[in-house]
């Protein structure tokens, strides 16, 4: 059973910044999608793990905020 | 004979100059659109007339009479032109407390909509979380508050 971790965090006002882990590929973008509101994405950093089919560990980190 | 005087400063804030005139002493009373002061003159008690922008201080040239009324209660009587010119600085230093005072509420304004807008955002995030079948940790740091989401696949 793997484990999939999402650590946000809420800054002073009210942007999110979303690092995600345990993720194959692009997944980490739609388990983001479902828990962050309509807020408007300011950006995406991916990391290396994230072109792989399968991997056990995904670092990817998402930044949101008001547009 | 009554006369009107226009001061440089327009009294267009009637707390404001009731403040003020309350810091020189003069008490007021609100009649509809109208400030009517305890100072006294030939015709009767001197107001403030609101004339649909500012304030306009009305009273009788003759302030003999002022005189007499003011001093029979045992209160010295300033002239008109003496205090126009006390009240006119003591409204802009009342108008200046008041633009603290909104700025002020300004800020608790914005302050009370950030940290509206900040809770909103972790509510709504937990419980997208917990509907996708995340287990939740909460934590702050430097002001931010964490959020540890985890799920075995």
């Amino acid at each position: 059973m793997a484990e999939q971790k999402i650590t946000l965090i809420i800054d002073e006002d009210g942007a999110i910044s979303a690092k995600t882990q345990g993720f194959a590929g692009n997944t980490c973008l739609e388990a983001l999608d479902e828990i962050m509101d309509e807020q408007a994405v300011t950006s995406i950093r991916k990391t290396d793990e994230f072109n792989h089919d399968v991997v056990r560990t995904v670092d990817n980190k998402v930044t949101q905020g008001r547009s | 004979m009554s006369v009107v005087v226009k001061t440089l400063t327009p009294f267009t804030e009637c707390n404001v100059l009731i403040e003020a005139l309350a810091s020189l002493n003069v008490s007021t009373t609100v009649n509809g659109n109208n400030i009517i002061t305890d100072r006294h003159d030939y015709q009767g008690q001197q107001c403030f007339v609101w004339n649909g922008s500012a304030y306009l201080f009305q009273y009788d040239s003759d302030e003999l009479r002022g005189r007499v009324i003011n001093n029979a209660i045992h209160r010295q009587y300033t002239p008109t032109r003496q205090f126009l010119s006390q009240l006119e600085l003591a409204y802009k230093a009342a108008y200046q407390q008041h633009l603290t005072r909104l700025e002020e509420a300004e800020k608790q304004r914005l302050e009370q909509e950030r940290l509206a807008r900040v809770e909103a955002v972790r509510v709504n995030a937990i419980a997208k979380a917990k509907a996708q079948g995340y287990r939740v940790k909460e934590q702050k740091k430097n002001g931010k508050i964490q959020l540890v989401l985890t799920r075995t696949v």
